[in-house]
């Protein structure tokens, strides 16, 4: 079938063949990668949703600036900090948008394909569920990223002011990348599991609002227990505080993680990141001698945040996995032993009837 | 090429394949007939490993699917009876996409896509968009998408449902291509006529048993019960009246009837005591200048085959 490719290809205008052979030379790319690539890039919302996220952030770098100079004509300073401070500012809002925006990348597209009911002719191929999961996740990381690097003109700015670091920026995109993966892979897996894309939607974004808020309301009910240094009942001397471990719901917070890799951490800080400053110090203190202190084997945040969603993101993509997979591995292997069993069985049975 | 041995589906409540065997020789075209819900859709969709059965064993090239369903997958091309395709994609951005799927290099993709876009009659429309497409332009590259890894087998599920007339045809003339080329093909369709015309093999099921199966010609003339005969006599002293009374002694005939000039004989023989029966009644001296089989039409024998059974149970077609 295959035998006249070389006819095929002389029949070609001349541009033609070069581009055919441009595009053969293309790295071998996970097929499903480059079929949503292309999708989503020819999609006309692409452009409306590259559009309203750099709107989105320079509104927000604007309002910083405005707000500085205002304080200018009240008896403000603009100090050294000030690029700190637009940093952590744009920083965390990016990091809320990534929150809007990774599940809704993925969680349409298992859900989708069985919607659309291409999944089976996908399943049929010599393409594992394995490979077809990551293929979809890499190309919502591709987005993501895209939209990182379109916004650095608006991070740009921080420059002016400096105080940056190389470094800085490094872990601030780490971070981005775990939060952009995790919640990827929790979309897919929403999605793997519900066959209809509105339940899967739901079900994403109550995990995401579970990481952003969820843990923060966790950590006002345990800020309120007694024995919390800030809650009403303040610790008496000899008292078993109940709350005195260290809430580790709270590391799965992605807001946290990132005020916690800011330069101002531990004190000071941004506007937003001040906020967040104070919540995570309340949120990792406990009662001390001289007032609320840090307990001595609190792991930094950011750290903790980085394994934690390593893990959800470990477990999202292995069960989306094998929710995808048609015929089940244990299945596999226990037709494969009763297989094996039977022609053992047989061999003996031709064993003792020869002897 | 394939064999099914045993094979049975059971969802909670619902059997949709009970205890089912069959075997497709290599090149052979292998036809499922059957009402909604008998189960076809399940048997096909096992053998592409796409559902795991209950019980039972399906071997495909000496592949078992629950073995080794990837070598499977290998072998077989599959086309479902429902599908959908990326409406996003150019018709050869969709062939290259499967073709991708299934390991084709890059550097093959373009002069495959080129070949089997030729093969459909679909070539002219290269650079459009699949959703452009019409039913039957969808059903043909869907067939196409199929035979992207040259597979040895193809399991195509009603692969003609809710094609026009003319797009039927076309999509007739295409498996027949594909038959030239040597490949085994498992088809399933309403349209028993069709099935008639293209298959070597046939086989009918109902409520999830294989109720009829074989060869064509083995199921078209090899059956033993219920053959419909007509004689018809050269003019002479012996009357069509004295042929149906001799005809009724007859232990194998069921029933004769005089219609003008002709008798027609239901008779439950297979062809050599049909045979013996035409000798003998020569012998005798009836001048019997014509008799023939009035060959059942796929369309009578599948409903002979499947009458009196009851409604099946609600079969989970798609799941």
């Amino acid at each position: 079938m295959t035998g006249n490719v070389n006819a095929a290809q002389a029949s070609t205008p001349r541009g033609m063949a070069l581009m055919q052979r441009l595009r053969a030379w293309r790295p071998a790319m996970n097929p499903v990668l480059g079929r949503e690539l292309r999708s989503r890039m020819r999609d006309w919302r692409f452009s409306l949703v590259l559009s309203a996220y750099l709107i989105g952030l320079g509104l927000v770098a604007f309002s910083t600036l405005y707000i500085m100079t205002r304080q200018l004509k009240f008896g403000g300073v603009i100090g050294p900090d000030a690029g700190v401070r637009i940093y952590a500012v744009l920083a965390i809002m990016q990091l809320l948008l990534i929150g809007v925006l990774a599940p809704s990348l993925t969680v349409g597209t298992i859900s989708g394909e069985r919607e659309r009911r291409t999944m089976d002719l996908l399943l049929v191929t010599r393409m594992s569920a394995a490979s077809i999961v990551v293929g979809k996740l890499l190309a919502s990381l591709a987005y993501t990223v895209l939209l990182i690097v379109a916004s650095m003109p608006v991070f740009s700015l921080v420059f002016l002011f400096g105080g940056i670091s190389l470094k800085q920026l490094g872990l601030t995109f780490i971070i981005y990348l775990a939060t952009t993966l995790t919640l990827g892979a929790v979309g897919l897996l929403a999605s793997a599991l519900f066959r209809r894309t509105a339940v899967a939607a739901v079900a994403a974004y109550g995990v995401v609002a579970f990481m952003f808020a969820g843990t923060l309301a966790y950590l006002a009910f345990r800020l309120a227990l007694p024995g919390s240094p800030y809650g009403p009942v303040p610790p008496a001397p000899g008292m078993q505080p109940a709350a005195a471990s260290i809430p580790w719901l709270v590391f799965a917070n992605p807001l946290v993680a990132m005020a916690s890799s800011l330069p101002g951490y531990g004190g000071g800080g941004g506007i937003l990141s001040g906020i967040l400053n104070e919540i995570i110090f309340r949120a990792f203190s406990i009662p001390g001698p001289n007032g609320p202190m840090r307990p001595a084997n609190m792991p930094t945040p950011w750290v903790a945040y980085l394994w934690i969603s390593l893990g959800i993101f470990a477990l999202s993509l292995v069960f989306s996995v094998l929710h995808l997979t048609p015929v089940k591995p244990w299945v596999r292997w226990r037709a494969a032993w009763r297989r094996r069993r039977q022609v053992r069985r047989e061999r003996a049975l031709a064993r003792s009837e020869s002897a | 090429m394939i064999e099914v041995t045993d094979l049975t589906k059971r969802y909670r409540r619902v059997i949709a394949v009970d205890h089912m065997s069959l075997t497709v020789p290599a090149g052979a075209i292998y036809g499922l007939i059957g009402r909604n819900g008998a189960g076809k859709t399940t048997t096909m969709r096992i053998i592409s490993t796409l559902l795991h059965p209950t019980s039972g064993r399906v071997r495909v090239g000496g592949h078992d699917v629950m073995v080794e369903p990837g070598k499977v997958r290998r072998l077989l091309g599959y086309m479902p009876d429902f599908f959908g395709v990326y409406d996003d994609l150019k018709v050869w951005e969709y062939l290259d996409f499967y073709a991708a799927t299934e390991g084709v290099p890059a550097r093959r993709r373009p002069g495959m896509v080129s070949d089997l876009l030729e093969l459909v009659d679909l070539a002219p429309k290269r650079e459009e968009y699949v959703d452009s497409l019409s039913r039957g332009m969808k059903q043909r590259l869907c067939l196409a998408h199929t035979l992207v890894h040259d597979p040895q087998v193809l399991i195509l599920d009603e692969p003609a449902s809710g094609l026009d007339p003319r797009a039927r045809i076309e999509m007739r003339e295409l498996l027949k291509e594909l038959r030239t080329m040597g490949k085994t093909i498992v088809i399933s369709s309403h349209i028993l006529s069709e099935l008639a015309d293209l298959c070597t093999h046939i086989g009918i099921v109902e409520g999830g048993k294989m109720v009829v199966s074989g060869t064509l010609d083995e199921v078209l003339y090899g059956r033993t019960r219920g053959r419909l005969v007509r004689l018809r006599l050269a003019p002479g002293e012996q009357t069509p009246e004295d042929l149906a009374a001799r005809l009724d002694h007859e232990p194998l005939v069921r029933g004769a009837a005089v219609l003008g000039s002709v008798v027609e004989a239901t008779v439950d023989a297979d062809d050599a005591a049909l045979a013996d029966l035409l000798g003998r009644l020569v012998r005798e001296g009836f001048p019997v200048a014509s008799f023939s089989e009035m060959t059942n039409t796929l369309e009578e024998i599948f409903l002979q085959a499947t009458a009196g059974q009851e409604q099946p149970a609600e079969g989970r077609e798609s799941a």
